[in-house]
């Protein structure tokens, strides 16, 4: 049984990506000091989180099928410290948060990285627009502000963001100093700050896997963001997923768009900022009387001043435009790319075709075909090919 | 854990243990009438306002009914909604606001009844059955039937335990249509009872998004093609009202005596309409293969026949559905096949009782069936004694 399982749950949008990368990559090195990331990808505990928290995933739950069964098999297994991480399992229930505890056994620790809310109501909009959503900022921030949480969309952004609360479904059942809550340094912090913190809690030494560059999720701006959010309305209906993951989201936005942001970056009118401000408050104010491991500061968890807020449902024409132009830049230039595949692919078929006419040219190949035509009128000449498949087999 | 809360906790968990004895007492009722609670932390995590509901909403009379109530409550609503719903009266806190249990929307109380269904179902998945045996009669002419996806099913059906084929090299080729809000109804339920998990109303959004019927009851362009590759005298399209109507036109163009046309069980829109919300769970459980043998072989017999229930095209479609349906029965009539019946039969007309969307209420009264069905199949699966689970891990949580 493992002595020691740190399950990282979230926030998304908190750096997990950069986090479960630089563990994947040093997975080897951990090993041999007796950590393990059990991984063959750098997010493979994704499946595990959708299996465990039997949650549909637009076709991907297909291979899903007892993943996290086999991922705390593993767990077990293991004599020392293992790491599980995925972002999605912030969302889980009481039931499921107890069936996952039950399955791994050792000394389990929970991990969960936060960002104040005024950073994360952008960024989960922005996610939601890079995965085929068409809703407007304006009416994705009202479901948020609806106190009773009908949308699915509230329902999914509060089950995965409201700190206090997932420390409380995922934590109540152990004990306090296994509960650690790694704050997102405000912006302007040095960039590394967030992987030391992470590292202190993993106890690593943060500078022998400190690194430049991380994998992170791509980052747009208002202009950028909207003239996704307005091609989801005109594709969705004609671009089944599987296209719009390699045209769209890999190909348009974290290839073209991403890099280079030409315009203004989200924030929130200053109704909702107040409004977050608030509901911040409050979360530290209950946060500090629970007696986590807090690594970082929990005053990170509070908004800073506002900023210019440039509303992404009618950004400035000249920056749309722009934007628009690179977006069509860059899928013409990937429709040639594609193109000059196609033609790859023709000239190849056509050299296999040669290849088969010159195979069938043979005078031999020639008699084979007029015996088996004549064959089909001709008892003879049927028995004398009958005669001839006998004598090959 | 605050002392109020706790006294809270220990109240909701009288309040299951009621609810687990045959109550259908209502939180609002019993909370009023309960004496207060001595704080406990009690076995597991404290079941939430929809999993309670869905205990009280369950039939009382089902056998082990206590049993039944223990696994609804430990296990885990799947997919997207509320996150542990807490019942009113506790003190105040984080997460999902509390709500009385009578007051949840009927798909959260769909989305935990689908939780228990699967893993009901998924353990007892049948082996693969041999596909029956017909006696074949090779003289006799072959037939194609395309067109309405569940008619003609149930046509093919019936043509094949008559030693009739399907296909051929030179078919009689029958091409079933009728009103395009029943062609759309069943093309849903055939998509959804091969795996596809698309609501009524996306699929009528995504037709007209594209301004194309989907396929498969695209009658003009099936007649067509089959026109042009089995010859314009093979070729009858069958306009009717209804199922029964189009396969007694069927029987009469085939110069068979059939019986009226019965609806496939477990292909009603309340059962299309739950199904719909179980094929990813299920795919996530025991693969698509698994899926595919449960609803092939089990879900007609939890799902049963429903009344004769109509869907009628949803709010902004109806337009989009008139022009579509006079264009293919312009189609229709410019063909060179034989057309029986008449083709204004394909414009969909107001029907009384036909609704835009499927209720959820009503798929919520139709799950709770279901679920005691399949409560009683696993009672009796688990009394056969050489009979394990079939699959190897499950879980309830």
């Amino acid at each position: 049984m493992a002595k020691k399982v740190i399950l990282h749950v979230g926030a998304p949008k908190t750096g997990t990506s950069f986090v479960q990368d630089l563990l994947f990559s040093e997975r080897l090195a951990l090993a041999a000091r007796g950590i393990l990331y059990p991984a063959d990808r750098f997010d493979a505990h994704f499946l595990a989180a959708l299996d465990l928290m039997q949650l549909p995933w637009g076709g991907i739950e297909r291979e899903a099928t007892g993943a996290w069964d086999r991922l705390a098999e593993k767990a077990r297994a293991w004599p020392g410290t293992v790491v599980i991480s995925h972002e999605i399992l912030a969302t889980a229930s009481r039931v499921q948060v107890a069936r996952a505890l039950e399955s791994l056994g050792g000394e389990v620790h929970i991990v969960y990285s936060a960002r104040d809310l005024v950073r994360q109501l952008p960024a989960e909009w922005q996610e939601n627009v890079k995965h085929r959503r068409e809703a407007t900022y304006a009416s994705f921030l009202d479901d948020l502000q609806d106190p009773e949480r009908a949308s699915e969309l509230a329902r999914w952004f509060w089950g995965v963001q409201e700190v206090p609360d997932v420390l409380d479904r995922w934590g109540s059942t152990l004990p306090k100093e296994n509960i650690h809550l790694i704050t997102v340094p405000p912006p302007g912090a040095p960039r590394d700050l967030l992987w030391h913190r992470f590292a202190q809690v993993l106890d690593l030494d943060p500078e022998e896997y400190a690194r430049e560059e991380g994998r992170t999720n791509a980052s747009l701006g208002v202009a950028e963001v909207a003239v996704l959010r307005q091609l989801n309305e005109k594709i969705c209906d004609f671009v089944p997923n599987y296209h719009y993951r390699a045209l769209v989201r890999e190909s348009l936005v974290h290839q073209n768009l991403s890099q280079n942001r030409g315009s203004a970056a989200l924030s929130v009118p200053p109704d909702v900022w107040t409004w977050a401000d608030q509901i911040s408050r409050s979360w530290v104010a209950e946060l500090a009387l629970r007696g986590y491991d807090v690594v970082g500061d929990l005053d990170d968890l509070l908004p800073r001043p506002p900023s210019e807020f440039v509303d992404p449902d009618n950004p400035p024409a000249e920056d749309l435009a722009r934007a628009g132009l690179r977006a069509l830049t860059a899928m013409t230039i990937e429709a040639a790319r594609l193109r000059d595949e196609t033609v790859e692919l023709h000239e190849e078929i056509d050299r296999l075709h040669g290849e088969i006419r010159s195979a069938h040219a043979t005078r031999f190949y020639v008699a084979k075909q007029h015996l088996v035509a004549k064959a089909r009128t001709s008892p003879v000449a049927a028995r004398g090919l009958a005669a001839y498949r006998r004598w090959r087999a | 854990m605050s002392a109020a809360t706790g006294t809270h906790d220990a109240l909701v968990r009288a309040w299951a243990a009621d609810l687990r004895a045959g109550s259908a007492q209502r939180w609002a009722d019993f909370r009023v009438g309960a004496r207060p609670a001595s704080p406990s932390s009690g076995d597991g995590p404290v079941p939430s306002a929809a999993q309670l509901e869905l205990v009280r909403r369950l039939d009382k009379d089902l056998p082990s009914f206590g049993r039944l109530a223990d696994l609804v409550l430990a296990t885990a609503g799947p997919g997207r909604g509320l996150v542990d719903v807490p019942l009113p009266g506790g003190p105040p806190g984080f997460g999902t606001p509390p709500v009385e249990p009578d007051a949840l929307p009927a798909d959260e109380l769909v989305r935990i009844a689908c939780g228990v269904l699967v893993t009901l179902l998924i353990r007892d998945v049948p082996a693969a059955a041999a596909p029956p045996r017909f006696a074949w009669r090779p003289w006799r002419r072959g037939v194609t039937v395309l067109g309405a996806p569940m008619t003609a099913a149930v046509l093919r059906d019936e043509l094949r335990s008559r030693g009739i084929r399907d296909g051929g090299r030179s078919p009689t080729c029958l091409v079933l249509g009728g009103p395009l809000d029943r062609l759309m109804a069943e093309r849903w339920s055939a998509r959804v009872a091969a795996g596809g998990g698309m609501r009524w109303q996306r699929l009528w959004e995504s037709a007209m998004a594209q301004d194309r019927l989907p396929p498969g009851i695209q009658l003009g362009t099936i007649a067509a093609r089959l026109s042009e590759q089995f010859g314009a005298a093979n070729v009858h399209v069958i306009l009717a009202e209804d199922p029964r109507a189009a396969v007694a036109l069927a029987g009469e163009i085939l110069g068979l005596d059939l019986p009226p046309a019965v609806p496939r069980p477990g292909s009603g829109l309340l059962a299309t309409d739950l199904l719909r919300v179980l094929n990813p769970l299920l795919v996530l459980n025991v693969g698509e293969d698994g899926r595919d043998l449960l609803a092939d072989q089990v879900w007609p017999g939890l799902a049963g026949v429903e009344s004769d229930l109509a869907l009628a095209p949803p709010p902004g479609k109806v337009g989009w559905a008139q022009t579509t349906a006079e264009r293919v029965a312009a189609d229709l009539r410019a063909g060179d096949y034989a057309v029986h019946g008449d083709p204004g039969t394909v414009v969909p007309v107001r029907r009384a009782g036909a609704r835009s969307k499927v209720d959820p209420e009503a798929v919520l009264e139709f799950a709770l069936g279901v679920l005691g069905r399949s409560w009683v199949r696993d009672l009796a699966r688990s009394a056969r004694p050489d009979t394990p689970p079939r699959r190897p891990t499950e879980r309830q949580g």
